[in-house]
């Protein structure tokens, strides 16, 4: 291949594979800005979902009824809020204690996993199949698919965010908690639908990673590490600075596995976000929290 | 029925007492205003009454509901606003999105209706709307923190010494806003106020506040003894 058919390719992957890190690094941001939690099980959540998705679509072949997952996730992350966190953030040391409850939680969603379905790779088949040729490039339809779904998401993501009343009060109490309950804000319901919010973008990710490579029970590890390395970048809040991130991060990793393996790409994501961490702790359009 | 009434209250912060054996009652459209020296616990009355600190034993009632065990959201929603001292508005919000979240609970028409009423208080506040908040002058920021209270169509402003570090203009800005306030609505007011001159002008009760104890005292006298008031 020419180097324009290279650059094209790397381009139309990285598009794909940075929006889906957008969906999932955004939900991770949210419940950061939004509830100060430092969720670990975020990688095992994309899983839940994307498992979810596999045994529903299995069960009754339908793909409408296998979306069921979504809501079923905003319902598990509801339900989550309210049975853990809405109790442990009242306690004085809640930062530490939430990071680590999340942490035992990932853990345990694999466990469960790996008892109903078992360890072995599983893959969520195309929701398109074939490919669109441009001159002599040949694109997999499906990556196609999942970019348009993925920008898609994100746009109405960005309007419940920026233009809803909701949206609204969700920025209102990650920019500050008093300030929000002195405007008579019910707190405790914007954070249990926020969390919901959060394990929904994380199961969307999961359906559509899943979608495009084969997953496990652990397949959710490296995209935690990679939405980390994301919201770091983009800054802890910052809707922009998480989708600027996530395509340079999409575009780094793309770039690098093409030219020096995949082994190499993850060992510069991770070099990166030490840099960022060192160098630059608040992200590119991240202020000081 | 008094509008708010406090019965035997003590308020403090976790297990320390401020304010002790305190008894207060307002009525509809009064103004009060509550000063004394700084640290004796103005602003933990005030805190107390909007639930954001520790009640250790009595009852505030407000228009007959005990509002002492209840959460600081539920109180803001029955109309008790206080406006702290610093803040009282999203610096990383614009000017619109403040009110906006002011009236949050407001229906649509509802809302556009409070919103020219704002703007007759406050004119230079249409011009300002997009403005993130963060980027008005300290007047204007206070000026916000009330306007955002007033939008949710309160029966109770607390008003956390509004004149603090402000400017000789903007605190006549401010003063020249709460009289508005006081003549075009029935709206409550308790001010804690260190400048006396504007307490003498808006207040119909005062009250000195001294050692966690209240006392009224006649507004007439209040200029002839300044020390007495705030040392």
């Amino acid at each position: 291949m020419g180097i324009i058919e290279d650059v094209s390719v790397i381009m139309i992957s990285s598009l794909a594979i940075g929006s889906i890190y957008a969906l999932m690094a955004l939900g991770l941001s949210m419940l950061w800005s939004t509830l100060n939690l430092i969720n670990f099980a975020h990688g095992s959540l994309m899983m839940l979902g994307a498992y979810i998705f596999v045994y529903i679509l299995m069960s009754t072949n339908n793909l409408l009824l296998a979306l069921l997952a979504i809501p079923i996730m905003f319902l598990i992350g509801m339900a989550t809020y309210k049975t853990v966190f809405e109790k442990t953030s009242r306690m004085e040391d809640f930062l530490l204690r939430n990071a680590l409850i999340t942490l035992v939680l990932g853990a345990m969603i694999e466990q469960l996993i790996n008892i109903y379905f078992g360890g072995t790779y599983m893959k969520i088949p195309e929701f398109v199949s074939g490919y669109i040729f441009i001159g002599s490039l040949r694109i997999a339809s499906q990556y196609i698919a999942i970019t348009f779904i993925s920008l898609g998401l994100l746009f109405l993501l960005y309007l419940i965010i920026f233009h809803t009343k909701y949206g609204l009060a969700i920025r209102a109490v990650g920019q500050d908690l008093q300030e929000s309950l002195l405007c008579g804000l019910n707190i405790r319901n914007i954070y249990s639908v926020t969390v919901g919010i959060g394990f929904v973008l994380a199961s969307i990710a999961g359906i559509l990673l899943g979608s495009i490579y084969i997953f496990n029970p652990v397949s959710g590890r490296i995209p935690l590490l990679i939405s980390y390395i994301i919201v770091i970048f983009g800054g802890v809040g910052s809707f922009m600075g998480t989708l600027v991130a996530s395509y340079i991060i999409a575009l780094l990793y793309v770039s690098s596995s093409y030219y020096i393996g995949g082994s190499w790409s993850l060992f510069i994501a991770y070099l990166m976000m030490l840099l960022i961490l060192t160098i630059r702790p608040y992200g590119i359009f991240g202020g000081r929290r | 029925m008094h509008l708010l009434e406090l019965l035997d209250v003590a308020i403090g912060y976790g297990v320390i007492k401020i304010i002790d054996n305190l008894d207060l009652y307002m009525d509809e459209g009064e103004v009060i205003a509550i000063i004394g020296p700084n640290g004796h616990g103005k602003s933990t009355l005030l805190k107390g009454i909007a639930r954001l600190n520790t009640i250790h034993h009595g009852k505030i009632i407000f228009k007959g509901i005990d509002i002492s065990v209840m959460d600081p959201h539920e109180v803001a929603k029955l109309g008790i606003k206080y406006i702290p001292e610093a803040g009282g508005y999203f610096p990383f919000m614009s000017v619109m999105e403040n009110l906006k979240i002011g009236g949050y609970y407001l229906r649509s028409h509802i809302f556009k209706t409070k919103l020219k009423e704002i703007e007759e208080i406050f004119p230079w506040i249409k011009y300002r709307y997009k403005q993130m908040a963060n980027t008005l002058s300290g007047g204007e920021r206070k000026m916000l923190s009330i306007a955002r209270a007033l939008i949710s169509e309160p029966k109770l402003l607390l008003l956390d010494e509004p004149s603090l570090g402000l400017a000789p203009i903007a605190k006549q800005e401010v003063k020249k806003a709460i009289r508005s306030i006081i003549s075009s609505t029935k709206i409550s007011i308790i001010l804690a106020e260190s400048e006396l001159a504007m307490v003498k002008d808006l207040a119909d009760r005062v009250f000195l506040l001294k050692n966690g104890k209240i006392k009224e005292i006649e507004v007439d006298k209040i200029s002839s003894n300044l020390e007495e008031y705030l040392v």
